[in-house]
């Protein structure tokens, strides 16, 4: 599985980054590098998660502008602030969501259900790919999110830690749990 | 269950088009305009809480004076012999220490009435204590009654006792009562404001107050007229009823004013 190179740093790319965010803390125009940086980033995630572009382009400057209000809170833990960002981008996708605002929407490419048919050595036809998005659409939200994150977005298991505030093993034993519920229904 | 929506193979978004919708400068605008109130600023903390101490200090000073200086006052004006009051010679209120106590007081008694006609009287018309000419005439009503010589003179000697009965007798009354509850058969008797004097009554207005305000009724004579029993009629018990501007005629002819008379009334 690929590594998204944006969220993943070396030492130097964090401290780098936390300059920024010191900086910002003082003056906010000194957030504008990180704003550019995470812009398309956070966009993504939530249009994953939502059905109207506009409604995510919203969203995602709400975020920012949380982000920018409450930089000072900020504590720096060695881990990209990207995925301070996403916490902020989850509640506030949250928040659209029970505003009714926006419906939550799981977007799904075929290609990636295949893939997951064929990891379980199943035949990769169009019945199953529907017996699959039926079974998807009735897990529950953190099951969805997890298979979101692992198998539609291909984040690595510490990304999803970081996002979902649970350690990188506790992501990988969760991720094995939600496909081993899948596939015991798609065996049914 | 339906409560997700799935989407297969929505077309992606390119990055050109996440890009053109970045607005950095729309972010900032929008912070400054959430950033924080003023209540949440430093110089509110400051300006409140200088102000908050300047009360504090100012009421506990405020609160600190008033029991410790009440005291030291008082002590300062009961050990302190009071001044002297020097009073002019023609202050009636100025009284010669030679004289005799009973004396004392007749002309005290006499300048204060002088004193007080000359000053803030607002219906000048003499009474009878007034006007000195008054005690003489009453001393010649007992002359012209042609009461033998020794009467006579007791009566001028005994002009300080004289004084005080002939006062009493110049009180109108209602039914013998000068002041006091009164009964309503008392009031319709038909005899009137009386005094024990000569002096017949020949004018007086009857007060009433009420919950609207005063009523006043007039008469000129010494009798209560059909008017003023009808509203008397009206008030109950406890009620407070006043005869003011009470006027009478000596036998001489001389209009004098006599004193006002209340009652309460009875059921």
């Amino acid at each position: 599985m690929s590594v998204n190179p944006i969220y993943h740093h070396t030492e130097d790319r964090l401290k780098e980054e936390l300059k920024w965010v010191q900086f910002a803390k003082k003056d906010p125009r000194g957030f504008e590098p990180l704003y550019n940086k995470y812009y398309e980033q956070i966009f993504r995630y939530i249009y994953q998660r939502m059905d109207d572009k506009e409604t995510a382009y919203d969203v995602t400057s709400q975020v920012f502008l949380k982000a920018l209000n409450n930089i000072h809170k900020y504590e720096y833990r060695g881990v990209p602030f990207a995925s301070w960002l996403y916490r902020i981008a989850k509640s506030e996708l949250y928040q659209s969501f029970r505003d009714k605002k926006a419906r939550r929407t799981v977007n799904v490419e075929s290609m990636h259900i295949f893939e997951m048919i064929e990891d379980w050595e199943e035949d990769t036809t169009d019945e199953n790919r529907k017996v699959l998005l039926n079974i998807i659409s009735q897990l529950s939200e953190d099951d969805v999110q997890m298979v979101e994150l692992r198998f539609f977005e291909k984040r690595s298991f510490r990304e999803i830690g970081d996002i979902l505030d649970i350690t990188e093993n506790n992501a990988k034993v969760k991720a094995h749990r939600v496909v081993k519920k899948m596939r015991k229904i798609f065996e049914k | 269950m339906k409560r997700l929506k799935i989407n297969l193979d929505r077309p992606a978004v390119d990055s050109k088009s996440i890009q053109a919708k970045k607005d950095f400068d729309g972010l900032m605008n929008n912070h400054a305009l959430m950033s924080k109130p003023f209540y949440k600023s430093p110089w509110f903390f400051g300006t409140a809480g200088l102000a908050s101490v300047g009360i504090a200090v100012g009421t506990v000073i405020a609160f600190q004076d008033t029991p410790d200086d009440v005291p030291e006052h008082y002590s300062e004006l009961i050990t302190e012999a009071p001044m002297e009051i020097i009073l002019p010679d023609n202050n009636p209120l100025a009284i010669n220490s030679g004289e005799s106590s009973s004396k004392q007081l007749d002309n005290l008694v006499q300048q204060t009435l002088l004193y007080s006609s000359n000053t803030e009287n607002i219906d000048n018309t003499p009474t009878l204590n007034e006007n000195p000419e008054k005690e003489i005439t009453d001393a010649e009503i007992i002359i012209d009654d042609e009461v033998d010589d020794q009467s006579a003179i007791a009566v001028v000697i005994d002009d300080k006792s004289k004084k005080k009965d002939l006062n009493s007798m110049l009180l109108p009354r209602i039914g013998g009562k000068i002041n006091g509850s009164i009964s309503k058969d008392e009031l319709f008797d038909n005899k009137g404001i009386t005094t024990e004097s000569d002096v017949s009554v020949i004018h007086f207005e009857l007060h009433l107050i009420d919950g609207l305000g005063g009523k006043v009724f007039e008469e000129e004579s010494n009798q209560l007229n059909d008017e003023m029993k009808a509203a008397l009629k009206k008030i109950g018990g406890g009620e407070t009823i006043f005869f003011e501007n009470i006027k009478g005629k000596t036998d001489k002819g001389d209009v004098v004013r006599l004193n006002p008379l209340r009652y309460v009334l009875m059921n």
